[in-house]
């Protein structure tokens, strides 16, 4: 191991949690390793200094002129790619975006490193690293041995402690990209970016017990109390009561926050699928049979019109 | 010339199975129902409306990784209007391993477009379409909502990207992942079951070896702890989720 190149991302104005997972690894690997390894970490988005778990060796790289569409084009990618090779790179390290899957992929092909992804841990040893990943949406995982040279993608719900409390500063230096010309686009629907839900630490989420996307107010409400991502089942999504990025389920975002709310969904299989990263939940739901409860930690059965603005007032 | 588009299927157990592991400590398969992954299902719908429009000029092919006991799926595919489907007959083991399959077979035959859904229902790792535009050096998009051909040559598609939803025109070749509102599914006709049956399913060796060192797989039992409250005791659940914010 000579080179490491892990991209990171920004949570509200910090290092995410993931991402703070991934720096506390490289701790590890720099602890293990003889050698000294070189840390080139990568971002998207504006950051000209982040705080970071102290590492040694690193450098923060800020990926500019990304297109307005929030694509990376093919020559874009094949920029990124040609400095990965110039570095030298033998491990990559990061989080499971369209970005990173894309990066991921080139740089798995090219530097001919296995890509393993879905990780929800690893124990490091001196020559290989053993790692659990996440199969069948969680139902399952898989347990694989493999060397360091490689390219490792973390689930949500992947932690790994750090080695000791201290933080540094990091100032970027910027990447800048070539325009984007393998597309044309016609135009862009911007979503507004709140809490990032598939890394939150706390979401709140509501169904079709809502009865209108009118009745939203009070699950806002909460979620602002908790500092909250917002979240919905894929019924409430399909009939447009809430917008499609904001479905947790099978076919939508896998969330694995401290704690989820669950307020008026019934907790089909296919919403559970989505959701079972999550370390403690809770469920509101007027139907004592909703399935939901036997995937509960803590649940009332109660009407979420009655119980959800009881909670926002004693918290 | 005609259109040829392939469309990568892969057979999932169903959403609802139960996880269980054979004596050999692997996920144990056998007596699932295996199902066409639903994100296919929209790739294949969207790929059989386009033919619809325009039956003469284009051509849908199959490609599945995977044993005999995919055959059933692959018979449905062929059932809802597609022309002919080849099955590399191996396990499909990781994402790699399947895009490079599906390379080296668009490599020997010409394709234009192909589809896939934006990622698998079992291991989940939305990579394969990635991989295979890698592979291919063609433009990729996923997950893709909307998709039309334009006069065979370039595509007006609806993605989802980091800041929402874009719109934008690609030509061909490409590499697309797709997602809901694509297509709606579609249910095969009792024609179409019966045309079906005399469409070939080509029989194709595996060319790539699966190099990564599984050792076992394991069920994850998560046990909640399934505490109920009464309505009136509502304020020590608050209390819990107080703590569980400052934790």
């Amino acid at each position: 191991m000579k080179n490491i190149a892990a991209f990171i991302d920004i949570n509200a104005g910090k290092l995410s949690s993931r991402s703070a997972s991934i720096i506390h690894l490289i701790q590890g690997l720099q602890q293990i390793n003889e050698t000294p390894i070189k840390v080139d970490l990568y971002v998207f988005s504006p950051i000209d200094q982040i705080e970071i778990p102290t590492v040694s060796s690193v450098s923060l790289l800020e990926i500019v002129n990304l297109d307005d569409s929030g694509i990376l084009s093919r020559n874009q990618i094949d920029a990124i790619l040609s400095k990965f090779n110039s570095e030298g790179y033998d491990l990559l390290l990061g989080y499971k975006s369209t970005f990173v899957d894309s990066i991921m992929t080139r740089a798995s092909t090219e530097l001919k490193l296995p890509l393993i992804p879905q990780i929800v841990s690893i124990d490091l040893a001196p020559t290989e690293m053993m790692i659990k990943q996440s199969i069948f949406s969680g139902k399952a995982l898989s347990n694989l041995k493999i060397g360091y040279a490689s390219v490792l993608q973390f689930n949500p719900s992947f932690e790994y402690k750090s080695l000791h409390d201290s933080l540094m500063k990091v100032e970027s230096v910027k990447l800048a990209l070539p325009n984007s010309t393998s597309f044309s686009v016609s135009a862009i629907n911007k979503v507004p970016q709140g809490a990032n839900l598939a890394d939150a630490n706390y979401v709140v989420g509501a169904g079709r017990g809502l009865k209108d996307p009118s009745n939203w107010g009070m699950i806002e409400e909460l979620a602002t109390k908790l500092g909250a991502a917002t979240a919905c089942s894929k019924p409430v999504s399909d009939i447009n009561w809430r917008p499609h990025s904001e479905h947790v389920g099978q076919t939508g975002i896998k969330i694995a926050p401290k704690l989820y709310i669950a307020c008026g969904i019934s907790g089909a299989i296919q919403h559970l699928a989505g959701v079972n990263g999550s370390k403690t939940i809770v469920v509101i739901n007027n139907d004592p049979e909703a399935p939901f409860f036997k995937y509960a930690d803590y649940g009332v059965v109660g009407d979420v019109f009655d119980v959800i603005p009881e909670i926002v007032k004693n918290l | 010339m005609p259109m040829k588009i392939l469309v990568c299927i892969s057979a999932v157990p169903d959403t609802t199975s139960k996880i269980s592991l054979s004596s050999n400590n692997f996920v144990n398969l056998d007596g699932l129902t295996l199902i066409t992954g639903p994100y296919e299902d929209y790739a294949l719908s969207r790929a059989i409306e386009i033919k619809e429009a325009d039956p003469n000029n284009i051509e849908i092919v199959i490609f599945h990784v995977g044993p005999d006991s995919s055959e059933a799926i692959i018979r449905k595919c062929l059932a809802l209007g597609a022309d002919s489907a080849v099955r590399v007959n191996t396990k499909a083991n990781d994402s790699f391993q399947v895009a490079q399959e599906i390379a080296s077979f668009v490599k020997e035959n010409s394709f234009d477009l192909i589809l896939m859904g934006k990622e698998s229902i079992d291991y989940n790792t939305g990579l394969v379409h990635q991989y295979t535009a890698s592979l291919l050096g063609w433009n990729h998009f996923s997950p893709v909502m909307n998709l039309d051909v334009i006069n065979n040559s370039t595509c007006n598609i609806k993605v989802e990207s980091s800041v929402g939803t874009v719109q934008l025109s690609s030509d061909l070749p490409l590499v697309l992942g797709c997602q809901e509102p694509i297509a709606e599914w579609k249910i095969p006709s009792m024609r179409g079951i019966m045309a079906a049956r005399a469409k070939n399913i080509v029989l194709r060796e595996s060319q790539f070896d699966f190099g990564l060192a599984y050792i076992k797989d394991e069920v994850n039992d998560q046990k909640r702890k399934g505490q109920m409250f009464q309505r009136e005791n509502l304020n020590e659940l608050i209390e819990i989720i107080k703590k569980e914010v400052r934790a």
